[in-house]
């Protein structure tokens, strides 16, 4: 356990340095934690309809009111939880077949590589938002259809590289060392190969979240997430249908735009100094 | 004395980039050559060679890391090739490799309790108490220390020469017969060095083991081995007890190689520029030293010369004697 901390200590001193890295990372934790604590921070029930709609905003609404008189601000607060909790978990899911299909490609080579990698190939260059949209058209609107989707179009390029990275990994001679003591395949797969390309899976963890939570916020936008379950993208969706744009309700649109990008900046910046981190990590 | 190993006709080919669209002409690298071997138990066995001399590739054909071309290798009596996959693990209990390089052959992100605890596990010697028990003995027999705090290390903690003793200790936890080290030492500083060879000198005393060690360095293998194969470009040249083969060299590779030991500070490409590069791609006929041979007659060019006995259990692969 104390070396454990120790590798937590020496990381955060790397990481520490990089700027960009330690704003996302505030962004992150500050949304998160009202996100989180929704209850504690929305000024009103975030399904009450008892306000004046369209009310710009003041000392009463601090973000001011939507069509149906709901607090943009709580029915912000609210939605984020629907689009971070879309975004994981479809990066999960991801993250989950990407790193599982580029551990056998890339560790058992020969016929079972060739075979994924081609599998792999034909979902890469398939246009993903049209499917994605044909997807949910079919399926019907809704949170599980959109992580559905995007958990079929969304794992090729992360196998890639994962892929790329256990072909690496695995000419390292402590693969051939655990072979030679009698491990299988399965063995070494998952106790010597995937340990050691954990940051890189990390990394690209929180990458995915990013394009998921902006996938989500598309897709929603479209009309195609579930408007029981409001998101940002959601909220962006009603907006549009409702006449945000010309009434001139700005403070209906602009405060769900910022938290997407305000989150999947964090997320980039958090993502990419991991990758710049672990990738020097594994040269070692 | 019964041989352990039996190696006949040993032949690992690598393909070589080239011949055409369709392969047809494509050369391949022998990286070993129709070795045929005899090891026998208790035996002390020195592979010596130069880098590309296929030293390290016939010792992963003998564990089956890799797959030969040709050629049997027989362990106890029984074809290593052969062997179904649960009875390929039975033997690998029994043979183990200490690696070349401790820094890459120990996984940097497990404990080293549990990378000596690993070949336990993966044959499933009992509790983990038991597992403990036996990995303080081996740590012992390794002279290392057996505190926790040691055991929860990792390898990037821990100095190159305990490295080492991490990678000896992993291939003996299994109490095998026959351990294969592949250039254990060629990595470590002088004095770090002399320390492990102490050691395995040690192990071999007090189990009674089997080794087969490779090195580049003949002065190492007279110290260690009691028998020994000098190859050259995938070939047995010389083979024999190690005094016969030191004191009485009778082929001129391993004359070279013996000529070559006074310098301290070796030029690595001393060979090359004494007697031409080796020519790797040259496997059509001929003897494969002929380039660099100090003495070539012309009917080296055409007649590739197999082992023949000069004096018992003495062996060498050149018509000049």
């Amino acid at each position: 356990m104390r070396s454990e901390l120790r590798k937590i200590d020496r990381f955060w001193r790397v990481y520490k340095k990089r700027k960009s890295a330690v704003a996302g990372l505030i962004i992150l934790t500050v949304l998160v934690t009202i996100i989180v604590f929704a209850p504690v921070f929305s000024p009103y029930d975030p399904d009450a309809k008892d306000a004046i709609p369209f009310t710009p905003p003041g000392s009463e609404h601090l973000l001011g009111t939507n069509d149906i008189g709901v607090d943009i601000l709580s029915e912000m607060i609210y939605a984020g939880r629907v689009s971070l909790i879309v975004g994981i978990t479809a990066a999960g899911i991801v993250v989950f077949i990407g790193s599982l299909i580029g551990l056998f490609a890339g560790f058992l080579g020969g016929w079972v590589d060739e075979i994924l990698m081609r599998i792999t190939d034909i979902v890469i260059i398939l246009p993903r938002f049209p499917l994605m949209i044909v997807m949910a058209a079919y399926l019907g609107p809704g949170v599980w259809t959109i992580i559905f989707a995007y958990s079929i179009v969304g794992w090729p390029s992360l196998t890639r590289q994962i892929r790329s990275q256990i072909l690496s990994v695995k000419e390292a001679s402590f693969i051939e060392a655990s072979r030679a003591t009698g491990a299988g395949n399965i063995r070494i797969m998952f106790t010597h190969v995937l340990p050691n390309i954990q940051g890189i899976i990390i990394a690209n963890g929180v990458m995915e979240i990013m394009f998921a939570i902006l996938t989500e916020a598309g897709l929603s936008f479209l009309g195609l997430g579930d408007p029981t379950q409001k998101s940002w993208g959601v909220m962006l969706y009603f907006a549009q249908i409702q006449g945000a744009f010309l009434r001139g309700a700005w403070w209906w649109i602009f405060p769900p735009g910022i938290c997407i990008a305000l989150i999947s900046c964090s997320f980039n910046y958090i993502g990419t100094a991991l990758n710049d981190l672990f990738g020097l990590k594994l040269g070692k | 004395m019964d041989a352990i190993y039996r190696i006949t006709d040993l032949t690992k080919s690598y393909p070589l980039p080239g011949g055409g669209l369709l392969k047809k002409n494509r050369k391949v690298f022998r990286a070993v050559d129709k070795v045929s071997l005899e090891i026998n138990s208790g035996d002390t066995f020195g592979i010596v060679g130069e880098s590309g001399s296929g030293k390290t590739t016939l010792a992963r054909l003998l564990l089956r890391l890799i797959e030969p071309t040709d050629g049997n290798v027989y362990y106890k009596g029984r074809d290593v090739f052969r062997l179904n996959r649960s009875e390929l693990k039975k033997t690998r209990k029994e043979i183990q490799m200490i690696f070349q390089d401790p820094y890459s052959s120990l996984d940097p992100r497990k404990s080293i309790f549990n990378i000596i605890a690993e070949p336990l596990k993966v044959h499933k010697t009992g509790s983990l108490s038991d597992i403990h028990t036996r990995i303080v003995e081996t740590l012992e027999l390794v002279d290392l220390p057996t505190s926790d705090d040691f055991l929860s290390k990792t390898p990037g903690e821990i100095s190159g020469g305990q490295r080492q003793r991490i990678g000896i200790a992993r291939a003996l936890v299994l109490k095998p017969e026959f351990v294969v080290a592949d250039e254990p030492v060629s990595m470590l500083d002088a004095s770090i060095k002399a320390g492990i060879i102490e050691l395995m000198t040690q192990l071999k005393k007090k189990i009674n083991l089997t080794y087969v060690f490779i090195t580049h360095e003949l002065a190492l293998a007279y110290h260690f081995c009691n028998r020994i194969a000098v190859m050259y470009l995938g070939e047995v040249v010389e083979t024999g007890n190690i005094d016969d083969v030191i004191q009485s060299p009778a082929h001129p590779y391993t004359r070279l190689l013996l000529d070559s030991i006074p310098p301290t500070e070796p030029d690595p490409d001393w060979l090359d520029k004494r007697f031409g590069k080796s020519d790797f791609s040259r496997n059509a006929e001929g003897c494969k030293f002929f380039v660099r041979c100090p003495n070539p007659k012309d009917s080296c060019l055409h007649f590739r010369p197999s082992l023949s006995e000069i004096k018992r259990g003495h062996m060498v692969a050149c018509q000049l004697g």
